[in-house]
């Protein structure tokens, strides 16, 4: 069962309402997205406003609660677009998703040995690879110890 | 002399009657309510004791701070230093009465004591030596130094146990042995003036009392009274005299003394409870002057409450003890009153007007019910967002918020009816 605009709107809570009221639907009012002035037509209520006169700044018309509030309420009507942009908070799962979280949430910090280990003992692994030319370049007769080496290698034939 | 009591004069003619006084010495405080000025020129003749005694009685009423300093004075002028008596009553007089102003949050008794000398808050040999400095002033200096007071909490509560009148025997110094009367007992600083136990003092010709024929003074010197006991006389049948010494004595129950006009307990020496030792008579009997209350008038019975329902006072006189034209009990304000009660508007500075001039050319915001435009817009995009909820207690809960109401919706609808109107 599909309402027709009529009926949902009839539906609107009176906190959107009023809002809407001050504040016209997005598309046929047009909203700043960064702090604007007093004068401006399209300031954004949800922002900071600058008195260019006095040189003073006007606080948000909403407080973050409030716009918080509003943003929630007009989400479940499916009405969060029509509101003014709130660049400056993000909500629910957007929230989550881009969060910059702390590093010791993300991994254990461990002592400075531990975590330099794996390194350690990678490089160990790869100089006791390369160990014959580490030798031969410090000291040209290793390479008789090589042949003789080589020599007694057990084959399989 | 001159000095002393001009000095004096000076400072009573500073006050006058109704001022607040404190008393330095005790403390006590109370109002002027009569003031005699000093005739300075006639006391220093100083005519004899009784004149003097006379003159005193005249014109030392016009305080009661001083009571104690005023009976003192009474008593050391029947005694052989009164012409001293005399200038230390006069220094007292002068360090003793002070105006004292109050401020709202002070109690009374704090505002007396504040500021003032108090020998109570020196301890030691400091104690000693600033009363010895301040005695200085009150004293000839021919006069031995005054044996510093005691402090507060060392100081005999309760009975005497010697007063004046009594006989003391002497139990220390170069007078062991003696046994004198007792002119007077000082309990600030414990000691007792005997009769002869005196020194001889040189007093300037112009200090001389009337009688008096020689530069020469004998005068008493104060001793502390643990050098002193008690004793009393005993006569027996054949007419020896004895004296009976007590070491310490025990009061027992009061009993009223008509000579002394007051209760009083017994004293009994102890350990020797049968031996009572009698209080002395009063040197001086008490005289009447111009301020004393008749007996008559003490025992004349002038109101008698006879029943509570009626009331003791005459009708005609209520209104005079509660004054209903009191200034507290009008209804209406004065303008003054009203002055007071209503702060006067600040003038405006030119900022203040240039900004209210600028905001009365500014249009005021309407504010518009909302487009049928809009209203589509809102009412499309919600059709469209219901129709993808399944949930049905998701529907239930955004009937339950659209159902909400609000104060606010409520003030900006009357608001838009009210521009409309």
């Amino acid at each position: 069962m599909s309402l027709t605009a009529k009926e949902a709107f009839a539906k609107l809570p009176q906190k959107l309402h009023t809002f809407f009221i001050k504040h016209p639907p997005r598309p046929l009012a047009q909203y700043a997205t960064t702090p604007s002035t007093i004068s401006d037509p399209q300031k954004n209520p949800f922002l900071p406003n600058k008195n260019e006169e006095s040189g003073k700044w006007h606080a948000a018309k909403y407080s973050l609660r409030r716009s918080a509030d509003l943003y929630k309420m007009a989400l479940k009507y499916g009405l969060a677009e029509l509101l003014p942009p709130i660049p400056h908070k993000k909500f629910h799962e957007e929230r989550y998703n881009d969060k910059k979280w702390m590093r010791g949430l993300l991994f254990q910090k461990k002592r400075k040995w531990e975590r330099e280990l794996p390194t350690k003992l990678e490089q160990r692994r790869v100089a006791m690879e390369n160990m014959d030319e580490t030798i031969l370049k410090a000291r040209p007769a290793y390479k008789k110890q090589i042949a003789r080496r080589e020599e007694k290698k057990r084959t399989w034939f | 002399m001159k000095s002393t009591s001009f000095k004096c004069t000076c400072i009573i003619s500073q006050h006058s009657p109704g001022h607040v006084l404190a008393c330095t010495s005790c403390s006590r405080i109370c109002s002027l309510i009569q003031f005699h000025l000093f005739q300075i020129d006639s006391h220093l003749k100083f005519p004899n004791t009784n004149e003097i005694n006379q003159n005193l009685k005249h014109t030392i009423p016009f305080y009661l701070t001083a009571e104690q300093s005023f009976s003192w004075l009474i008593q050391s002028t029947l005694s052989k230093c009164h012409v001293t008596s005399l200038l230390l009553f006069f220094s007292k007089l002068q360090t003793s009465l002070r105006p004292i102003s109050i401020t709202s949050t002070m109690s009374f008794k704090t505002a007396a004591k504040r500021g003032q000398f108090d020998l109570d808050r020196y301890v030691g040999n400091l104690r000693v030596k600033t009363y010895k400095e301040f005695a200085k002033h009150s004293r000839l200096p021919t006069i031995p130094a005054p044996i510093p007071t005691l402090r507060k909490d060392e100081r005999l509560i309760g009975e005497a146990p010697i007063v004046a009148g009594d006989l003391a025997y002497i139990v220390s110094g170069k007078h062991k042995g003696k046994i004198s009367r007792v002119l007077l007992y000082t309990r600030d600083n414990d000691t007792v003036l005997l009769n002869e136990v005196t020194k001889n003092v040189v007093i300037p010709k112009q200090y001389w009392a009337a009688n008096q024929t020689s530069h020469v003074l004998e005068y008493p010197v104060p001793i502390p009274r643990k050098f002193v006991r008690l004793a009393a006389k005993e006569k027996d049948e054949k007419g020896n005299v004895s004296y009976v010494v007590a070491e310490d004595l025990v009061f027992k129950e009061k009993y009223y003394d008509d000579r002394l006009k007051r209760w009083v307990p017994r004293r009994f020496v102890k350990h020797h409870e049968n031996i009572e030792i009698p209080w002395p008579s009063p040197m001086s009997e008490p005289k009447d002057d111009q301020y004393s209350t008749l007996t008559e008038d003490v025992y004349n019975k002038t109101h008698e409450l006879q029943t509570v329902a009626k009331s003791p006072f005459p009708k005609s006189v209520l209104n005079e003890l509660r004054n209903p034209y009191s200034k507290f009990k009008k209804r209406e304000l004065t303008e003054g009153q009203a002055r007071r009660l209503n702060a006067p508007q600040m003038p405006l500075s030119v900022e203040q007007k240039i900004y209210l001039a600028k905001k009365a050319q500014t249009p005021v915001k309407k504010l518009e019910p909302l487009s049928e435009e809009a209203k589509d817009l809102i009412g499309s995009r919600m059709a469209e967002h219901l129709a993808k909820i399944k949930n049905p207690l998701l529907l239930k809960h955004l009937e339950a918020v659209s159902q909400k109401t609000t104060p606010e919706f409520q003030r900006v609808l009357n608001e838009i009816e009210g521009k409309q109107d």
